[in-house]
């Protein structure tokens, strides 16, 4: 009745997620990220025959494909070579400089609270990183951020809001992160990005990826309007 | 190019097609049909693809007027269904004639009821697929459920053999269900006694089941004192267990990654039925090995697409 064993190699290990998809993670938990998105850099390149979807998360990739998978031997070799080809490969890394308003953020009171900085500090600390995108996911084109300076960490809202416009930058917890699209969400809200992000009828709706760096400029009210029209 | 304009839009309706798939890093949902077998039954009777748009109606169909002759199929729960007012037997081939107004009630049993027409239609995909994705507002028409006064247009086809669902491959959709389930990624989170229970314990459905998911409720909570997960990847089916105990089943417009334990994974197998439940349904859930899910897959892959019109009954089905 138990799930099979999962195979190791190479310091990752690879196990069954339902019937179609396999699931990669590292044998030791912690700071991955960079090599999650190595791995998932070099299977996308990969083309893996079959596969139809590749989802990283924190520390996990899931490997998605058409039809169920008989024996995991197989498909864990051809990702276990795209593993060992990662190890010495340095996937591009774009920066995108993002502007936001810090003006439009909708939570600052709270957010003043729980930081017990000001605001001008805020804004200050949170546009001097370069964060990297960690993941997309919760709802289409919702861009989660790492790399949050530590004093900045927030609680997400007790009561999430049914409604956050589109390019809204928030907090919640050690994170920051984008909303691509208009959405409900628990984050705290400190700014709006006046670019879009999430273009449906593009395929690639977005023109970030999993792995690529983000820092963000500030910009008045007067700019956030020019940018929007 | 045939086209029908909608008088009354039902319940909730919506476009929707076997999924989108290559855009899961981007946090966009598979979505697609909740009830796969009925979209394939829907297009099987007019001889369309297996994996081609067909309207997804909840609870209620609706009225639509075919500007021009049509072949239709409707499959799913079952439901009365009028043509400029005559009563139509559902689960097979109905020709429609130009200027008719076909009307589909209110369910009787499951909850959503499918409508296949004949040819190809006039629609853009949107990331490689037809289906509405509602949360995010894209796919479909225009992103929204259908509404009165739209339209649909669709190169009509001629050569249609009507056909009959055989009796065999009816689906049944009662008040209490029994759903297969492998073990998930977070299964041993469960101690022998919670497994135990979460294999003997009837799940209530609950009224903010939806879409993206089915949220279940029993009479004994199954909180796990185990600490916080990270995110990770979920698939449709994958069964999460909340720090409140209340199981919620991951449906085809969930997330792409989520951060609650994923103690289980309802088989592809079943996972048309569960876009059949609806309050008061009940779900006990068994638990089988991979292997005989993947049987049960390569079983249903094929049904009523296998070049063969001799099915057989099969008693896994």
């Amino acid at each position: 009745m138990s799930r099979s064993l999962p195979v190791k190699r190479s310091g990752w290990e690879i196990s069954f997620l339902g019937e179609r998809a396999l699931t990669l993670s590292p044998e030791l938990k912690g700071d991955c990220l960079a090599d999650i998105h190595r791995i998932f850099r070099c299977l996308e390149k990969k083309e893996i025959p079959g596969v139809i979807d590749i989802v990283p998360a924190y520390e996990q990739i899931a490997v998605i494909y058409r039809d169920p998978i008989p024996d995991i031997q197989l498909p864990a070799k051809a990702i276990f070579e795209a593993i060992e080809e990662a190890a010495d490969q340095d996937f591009e890394s774009r920066l995108f400089e993002v502007p936001v308003c810090y003006e439009l953020g909708l939570d600052w009171d709270e957010v003043q609270d729980q930081t017990s900085l000001s605001k001008q500090e805020i804004v200050r600390r949170h546009s001097s990183k370069i964060y990297t995108v960690a993941m997309m996911g919760f709802l289409p084109g919702f861009i989660y951020l790492s790399g949050l300076d530590r004093e900045l960490k927030c609680n997400r809202k007790e009561h999430p809001r049914t409604k956050i416009p589109c390019g809204a930058v928030g907090v919640g917890g050690m994170q920051t992160g984008i909303y691509a699209l208009e959405s409900p969400g628990g984050w705290q809200i400190i700014g709006r990005t006046p670019k879009l992000f999430f273009d449906v009828h593009q395929n690639p709706p977005i023109e970030i990826q999993p792995g690529d760096k983000i820092r963000f400029t500030p910009i008045s009210k007067q700019e956030f309007k020019e940018i929007e029209s | 190019m045939a086209s029908l304009t909608v008088l009354d839009p039902g319940f909730f309706t919506t476009v929707q097609d076997n999924g989108r798939f290559g855009s899961r890093k981007f946090g966009v949902p598979v979505g697609g049909s909740m009830d796969s077998f009925a979209r394939r039954s829907a297009n099987w009777l007019v001889g369309n693809d297996s994996e081609a748009p067909v309207l997804e109606m909840t609870i209620r169909g609706g009225t639509y007027k075919f500007h021009d002759e049509a072949f239709i199929g409707l499959a799913g729960g079952e439901v009365d269904i009028t043509m400029n007012g005559r009563k139509q037997k559902q689960y097979e081939t109905l020709a429609v004639s130009s200027g008719e107004e076909v009307q589909i009630g209110r369910v009787k049993t499951g909850c959503r009821v499918y409508m296949a027409i004949a040819g190809n239609w006039e629609l853009d995909k949107i990331m490689g697929s037809f289906s509405t994705c509602v949360q995010a507002g894209f796919g479909g028409l225009e992103g929204r459920k259908v509404s009165k006064g739209d339209c649909i247009s669709w190169a009509y086809s001629h050569n249609i053999t009507k056909k009959t669902i055989p009796e065999n491959l009816l689906p049944y959709f009662g008040h209490s269900y029994q759903i297969r389930i492998i073990e998930g990624p977070e299964w041993d989170w469960l101690n022998k006694d919670e497994q135990e229970a979460f294999l003997n314990l009837d799940f209530k459905v609950q009224p903010e089941s939806n879409r993206m998911g089915i949220r279940l409720k029993s009479s004994t909570s199954l909180a796990l004192k185990k600490e916080n997960m990270v995110s990770s990847p979920v698939l449709p089916g994958m069964i999460q267990l909340p720090p409140g105990g209340d199981p919620i089943i991951l449906m085809n417009d969930a997330q792409s990654v989520g951060g609650y334990p994923r103690v289980a994974k309802v088989v592809d197998a079943d996972l048309w039925r569960l876009g059949q439940v609806w309050p008061p349904a009940k779900i006990r859930f068994k638990l089988i090995t991979r292997k005989e899910a993947l049987k049960l897959s390569a079983f249903q892959e094929n049904i009523l697409y296998s070049g063969k019109d001799d099915i057989k009954k099969n008693e896994e089905f």
